[in-house]
């Protein structure tokens, strides 16, 4: 088998309104990305006001009699939502190509490591030249291990805390205590690192100021594939046919005889 | 009926006999001819009118007792008109019952002592010319009537302002507010409690010789409840001279008791645990006698407190678990929170709730001692999320920075470009 069809870039080539995208979501992935991103932005709003009952804005939201009891069922209502999208997930890592290989893509490696260090050397300009990743950076690995991660604590002792009968068969009460301390906690570490790092990371960034779209369509220009994900670029290039490589050398005016033809690009 | 027509007559025939010598061939026919006249006044202008038939209607009239009977001053009399002034009905001679029992209460009290003619004599709460019987739905004093005959006095502002002790007119107006007031007048259920059921009627004392026996006085309808009372650590307190603890009114309220089930009641769902706390959060009293303070923040600490605060209103409070009357030490065997009967007390609420349901701390303050797993995590978290969002912030911040410092120097390039061209 070839590298090109264990890679399968020629997929991830797509063409809209005449230019060469790298398609760096497919739509399975969008859409568990929108079904993650609407439960937990309903898990948190109707989880984390329990951890501050007794201020002002947490009794204002719930002046309404009854309110509590509907916070209840959206949260469970978002919990299943969240465990429902989890599994898919899984099984789409394991039995889709597509999440096969970004799976595989994702594997911790030494490298990232010092790819965090050269990149905080680089930043403080102790280094020329940032770090070169491939499809994933060792941020976009941290937040995908953070979710996973998160998910399953919060899906775990969740779970404990809706069944409190069933879970006390398995551990005492005080068991159940602790579990409710991870819950709240975890929930806390998921917002902040969410609305603070994942929010810089796709929002805020200069690079990618006020967001980045991939996530609603999925495709990444060729530039910036080849400035922020330079190994995946050349991997993609060398592993395209070579009439289509060209024409992404083409668009982005590398080697090219016909330069002057196209609109020159924006270098890094 | 039998009874009556058999009362009526012989009492037709005695007084009459009683009252001969005096009497003579007078009757109210005479009294009448004057005084059943609406625009008959005295020389104050203050009406002297009295309805012959509502007359004939009342009680005494209906029982054989005429106008002479109380007026005795004008028995026997020959020359009409009497003079304006007459002297004032005694009711103890034939009610001497009931008069000893009034002076001896706040009302006769007062006006024997000082003569103070604002305090409730006989004619201020029975009427007068037209007096029904008790049990006569139009006697003031019949269960459904009974309240707002109080209330002309008890319900005035500026009365209840002169006289220490009637309590201030709000506070007893709140009973037409009550369940019992509603269900008298609502349901015109007149088992329910009035005023008199619990003050007494003619014998009403002071509030300090009232208050030890409140518990006994709402027993006599509440038996059921009186006894939980007497057998909890409140009311075997309370039997011992204990003045601290609570009685019924202390958690259900005076004048304006409320049922259970109105969101309103001190004793509601979402209201209980503010009565319990005033003795329970309370440090004098936790010191005094050796109890665990704090019982309300350390319950709102817990996942029930919290839901209890945001307006849950299934959610246990104190009386779920501690029960409402028969509330026991946890030390007692009987209570519903020792350790034997937490189970089945969790499980009135958790259905299935084995003991391993009951084994940790209920009351939770954040001790160490109390949960040292939960503690630790928590001191762990609050390390750990520290550090990692610290380093999330320096890293931003590292990012912008440098972002910044490249397009300053990428601009500084471009205009020594410039320059050079």
């Amino acid at each position: 088998m070839s590298a090109m069809k264990s890679y399968g870039f020629e997929k991830r080539l797509v063409e809209f309104e005449g230019k060469l995208y790298y398609e760096r979501f497919s739509k399975a992935q969008r859409l568990q990305h929108i079904f993650l991103l609407t439960s937990f932005t309903l898990l948190i709003l109707t989880g984390i006001p329990l951890l501050f009952p007794d201020t002002w804005v947490v009794r204002t939201m719930f002046w309404l009699r009854g309110s509590f009891t509907l916070r209840g069922i959206i949260h469970r209502t978002a919990a299943v939502t969240l465990l429902g999208v989890s599994v898919y997930h899984v099984f789409f890592c394991l039995f889709s190509a597509r999440g096969n290989r970004d799976l595989r893509e994702m594997i911790l490696s030494k490298k990232d490591l010092i790819d965090m260090y050269s990149m905080i050397l680089y930043n403080l300009g102790r280094q020329e030249g940032h770090p070169q990743s491939g499809r994933f950076n060792f941020i976009e690995k941290f937040e995908y291990y953070a979710v996973v991660w998160g998910s399953g604590v919060m899906l775990a002792t969740g779970a404990a805390l809706w069944f409190p009968v069933h879970a006390t068969i398995l551990f005492p009460r005080w068991v159940l205590d602790i579990i409710r301390v991870i819950h709240g906690f975890e929930a806390i570490l998921a917002f902040l690192a969410i609305i603070i790092w994942h929010m810089y990371n796709v929002h805020l960034n200069p690079e990618v100021f006020p967001m980045s779209r991939v996530w609603l369509n999925g495709r990444m220009e060729l530039d910036f594939l080849r400035r922020h994900h330079r190994l995946e670029y050349e991997r993609m290039l060398a592993e395209l046919p070579p009439d289509k490589a060209l024409q992404v050398r083409r668009q982005l005016g590398e080697e090219n005889p016909a330069a002057s033809q196209t609109p020159e690009m924006e270098s890094a | 009926m039998n009874y009556r027509l058999t009362k009526s007559l012989a009492l037709s025939l005695l007084l009459p006999a009683l009252l001969a010598p005096r009497l003579r061939a007078q009757d109210n026919q005479v009294c009448f001819e004057c005084h059943n006249d609406p625009g008959m006044v005295d020389s104050k202008g203050d009406t002297l009118y009295v309805d012959s038939e509502r007359f004939t209607a009342s009680v005494h009239a209906q029982n054989g007792v005429e106008c002479v009977g109380c007026h005795l001053d004008l028995a026997g009399r020959e020359d009409w008109p009497h003079p304006e002034r007459l002297n004032k009905v005694d009711c103890a001679l034939c009610h001497a019952e009931a008069f000893e029992l009034w002076h001896k209460s706040v009302h006769g009290l007062p006006a024997q002592e000082k003569g103070d003619l604002d305090a409730a004599s006989c004619s201020d709460c029975h009427g007068e010319h037209y007096i029904a019987a008790v049990s006569d739905p139009g006697s003031p004093v019949y269960p459904t009537n009974l309240p707002f005959d109080c209330l002309k006095c008890h319900g005035d502002p500026k009365l209840a302002g002169k006289h220490e002790g009637m309590g201030r007119s709000e506070v007893v107006q709140a009973y037409l507010g009550s369940v019992h007031g509603q269900a008298l007048e609502k349901s015109g259920l007149i088992i329910s409690a009035t005023c008199a059921s619990c003050h007494g009627n003619h014998l009403i004392q002071k509030l300090d010789d009232f208050y030890p026996r409140i518990p006994k006085v709402c027993g006599t309808c509440h038996a059921g409840i009186y006894n939980d009372y007497l057998q909890g650590v409140h009311g075997k307190a309370f039997l011992a001279g204990n003045k601290d603890v609570p009685i019924c009114t202390d958690c259900h309220g005076e004048h304006n008791i409320l049922s259970p089930g109105n969101p309103e009641s001190s004793v509601s769902h979402n209201q209980v645990n503010q009565v319990c706390s005033r003795c329970h959060d309370n440090m004098a009293l936790s010191t005094k006698y050796g109890l665990p303070g704090a019982r309300l923040e350390s319950y709102m600490n817990t996942y029930h407190g919290i839901a209890m605060g945001l307006g849950d209103v299934q959610v246990a409070n104190c009386a779920s678990c501690h029960d409402f009357h028969n509330i026991r030490p946890s030390s007692d065997s009987k209570s519903t929170v020792s350790q034997a009967n937490l189970a089945e007390t969790c499980g009135k609420c958790h259905p299935n709730a084995t003991e391993n349901f009951a084994k940790g701390k209920v009351h939770i303050q954040g001790r160490p001692e109390e949960n040292f797993g939960a503690w630790l995590i928590k001191k762990a978290y609050v390390v750990f999320i520290a550090g990692l969002i610290g380093g999330f912030i320096a890293y931003i911040f590292i990012d912008l920075f440098a972002h910044r410092r490249r397009r300053q120097a990428a601009a500084k390039d471009q205009s020594r470009e410039k320059e050079n061209k």
